[in-house]
């Protein structure tokens, strides 16, 4: 009987009712996609919904009033303020975003070659910036940049006395934040300070993994210290600069908190200083237009999205390469 | 064509207190194909940086043609260096990387087409010309860091093991392929390396190096007949010569009787002290009578043209690895047999480790002959 039993068990159905062990994997998963489908994947969504409608959200979801394109033919053909802003937002992300680039590479190559047990210290002094508080910056900045009583304007002053470079100085105390010449400039350079730590931290690690090897035996075939940099290092680092400069170009071109802040949120007299962000800001925030602000939101993602495409082009990484 | 001294050369790296090179005096002759050896961790490499001046001396000097290099710039040594990990420029093609010095010193294109054609054609590199490092080979990747420095046309080469990268055949390919080119160029070459087969092969003369000082210096034969420590001759040698604690116990007019452990053996010069006994495994014969050392085989490797059998003397722990012709059919695991030296082989070493057989004239005379 035994034998008989052990050789032909009887068939069990197999339990599917309730299988906690196949379950808890997604389980455990499952939160990051709760939270992205709420506040990631839906607001996407429905901004492209809300670009095709006219909305005022104070009337509640019934308001909704399909127009097509609409909203995307007005920002593109009668919103010059729009117009005004992506240019602003295009020279200060070349303004700030170009020196960026352009002193933490030989920064980096610099920390990377010529300090020893410094280094960090160094590298840590340009890396706080970045994990200051943008009002904070933005409110020290204003500080300096004051027009009667901020350092920059005396330190001009104090150069006036010198010959040469005095000629050049500007007469009067300049008004920063006011006189619209000047807003673009001092946005820029509050954003390019503060990326310049972040680049060079990135460059830095980037430069970890040229092998040491390599620029010893530039040294040895005779390249000065600045060749190593010019014929080794940057070429390697091509795709590291790919990645900062992508990073940039996305950041740069949705500015917000520093423009906003260092012109009280006007965006400075005749709005100089107002980005693109700042100006869709506006439009959903202060006029209660939604769907026009999302279109200009989709809007700004395409010139991005152009922008990063030119810069794949640039310096991508190509197969043949 | 130049000759390289180092005179006292000492180097101590920032951040520790110990010395890695102990006051190195070394002379490399024009022409020669110089190889130091030396076990993992020796400082071979760091003398070699040293006088690539990659790295600066901590004291001493480094001559090239008599003069002072010690502060110069690696690029104005005349050296040229082949890496272990050869050091190409990835980004660059095969024919860029060995422009590139060409290029630094602001020869013409038409000066750089052609020396560089010149090389490559000559280790058979110019179809490869316009690919990237990463597609090639090892062994091309190889020749290619060596062409790098062919270029430059450097009164030096230096090489930091520049064949332990590549499988064992392609090593014994790329060994000649580098001899040959040493005799080709005749330039003073200085190569790295720990393996002792590299060294025995390649070099004219070998430096071996211990723990930061130069044991010995001297042509492989030399080096390997009469090693002046006991380093030397472990070093050398595979499998490695055996090493036996004895002591004299009778003297006559031939020499001297040592027992060493359970065995009893006869040297033909005069020792009064406690010793070590050092026997090449190739040195053993089996005794017909009961001589020397009686030993149990443990285990026997047949390697074709060679037996190697691992014995233990009876009444020991250590092991001693017995190397004979073949057929050896007496080599039988568990056999237990006698083993004795060959008469004059033996080499026997002081307690420090010292040889203290005489160096015979056979030294100075492989001295003389080295080059060439
Ligand atoms: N840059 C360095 N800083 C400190 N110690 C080093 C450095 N390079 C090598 N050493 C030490 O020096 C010793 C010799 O190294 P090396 O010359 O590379 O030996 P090898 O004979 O294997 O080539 C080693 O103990 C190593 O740890
Ligand atoms: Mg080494």
């Amino acid at each position: 009987m035994s034998s008989l039993s052990a050789s032909s068990p009887k068939p069990v159905a197999p339990k599917r009712r309730f299988d906690t062990r196949r379950l808890m994997p997604y389980l455990f998963i499952s939160p990051f996609f709760i939270l992205f489908g709420i506040f990631g994947l839906f607001p996407l969504l429905f901004s492209v919904v809300l670009s095709l409608h006219s909305w005022d959200p104070a009337a509640g979801f019934e308001a909704m009033r399909w127009v097509g394109f609409d909203n995307y033919t007005f920002a593109l053909t009668r919103d010059d303020w729009l117009h005004a802003s992506l240019y602003n937002t295009l020279w200060i992300a070349l303004v700030a975003g170009l020196p960026q680039h352009l002193i933490a590479l030989p920064l980096a190559y610099f920390l990377h070659t010529c300090f020893g047990r410094w280094r960090n210290l160094v590298v840590g002094l340009y890396f706080l910036p970045f994990i200051t508080s943008t009002v904070a910056i933005a409110l020290v900045f204003s500080a300096l940049f004051s027009k009667d009583f901020g350092v920059v304007n005396s330190i001009l002053a104090a150069f006036k006395s010198v010959p040469l470079v005095g000629a050049i100085m500007p007469e009067q105390s300049v008004d920063w934040a006011n006189n619209p010449q000047y807003t673009k400039w001092m946005i820029s350079f509050v954003v390019f300070w503060r990326f310049v730590g972040w680049n060079t931290v990135l460059y830095l690690a980037a430069l970890q993994t040229v092998p040491r090897d390599l620029l010893e035996a530039a040294e040895i075939d005779g390249a000065s210290l600045w060749r190593r940099f010019r014929y080794i290092v940057l070429p390697l680092l091509k795709p590291m600069m790919f990645f900062a400069v992508t990073l940039t170009i996305i950041g740069n071109l949705q500015l917000f908190e520093e423009p906003f802040i260092l012109t009280g949120g006007t965006g400075g007299t005749d709005q100089a200083g107002k980005t693109a962000a700042m100006h869709m800001y506006w439009v959903a925030f202060r006029e209660g237009d939604f769907g026009t602000a999302s279109a200009i939101a989709w809007l700004l993602f395409i010139v991005i999205a152009a922008v990063t495409g030119l810069n794949n082009r640039l310096l991508g990484q190509r197969e043949n390469d | 064509m130049a000759e390289l001294s180092l005179r006292k050369l000492r180097k101590v790296y920032k951040g520790s207190a110990d010395a890695v090179l102990h006051d190195i005096d070394l002379d490399v002759r024009d022409g020669e194909f110089m190889v130091f050896v030396g076990p993992s961790g020796c400082g071979k490499s760091t003398t070699l940086r040293l006088i690539a001046g990659l790295e600066e001396i901590s004291s001493g000097d480094i001559l090239i043609d008599g003069q002072s290099v010690a502060g110069a710039p690696a690029a104005e040594r005349g050296i040229a260096m082949v890496f272990q990990s050869y050091a190409l420029y990835p980004h660059m093609t095969v024919a860029e990387n060995m422009a590139f010095s060409l290029k630094m010193a602001g020869e013409s294109q038409q000066t750089i087409q052609s020396k560089v054609g010149k090389v490559a054609e000559t280790l058979q590199l110019s179809s490869l010309l316009d690919r990237k490092p990463k597609t090639l080979s090892g062994g091309q990747r190889q020749r290619v860091a060596s062409g790098r420095a062919i270029v430059r046309t450097p009164k030096i080469f230096l090489f930091d093991e520049p064949l332990s990268n590549l499988d064992a055949s392609l090593r014994v390919q790329m060994r000649l392929e580098l001899s040959k080119l040493h005799k080709d160029l005749g330039t003073t070459m200085i190569y790295v390396t720990h393996d002792q087969v590299e060294a025995m092969t390649l070099g004219s003369r070998i430096a071996v190096f211990n723990a930061g000082r130069v044991e010995q210096i001297g042509t492989p034969l030399s080096l390997f007949h009469h090693p002046e420590n006991q380093f030397v001759a472990g070093f050398l040698g595979s499998p490695k010569m055996n090493f036996i604690d004895c002591e004299p116990i009778a003297r006559n007019a031939g020499g001297s009787t040592l027992r060493c452990g359970n065995g009893v053996v006869s040297v033909n010069f005069h020792v009064t002290q406690k010793c070590v006994l050092g026997v090449r495994p190739e040195d053993f014969a089996i005794s017909t009578e009961s001589v020397g050392f009686c030993v149990r085989i443990d285990v026997v490797e047949q390697l074709g043209d060679a037996v190697i059998a691992y014995a233990t003397p009876v009444d020991t722990h250590t092991t001693i690895v017995i190397k004979l012709a073949p057929p050896a059919s007496q080599l039988r695991i568990n056999a237990m047999l006698w083993v004795h030296p060959r008469p004059g082989s033996a080499h026997v070493f002081t307690e420090a480790g010292a040889a203290l057989t005489q160096l015979t004239d056979l030294s100075t005379e492989r001295d003389a002959d080295y080059a060439r």
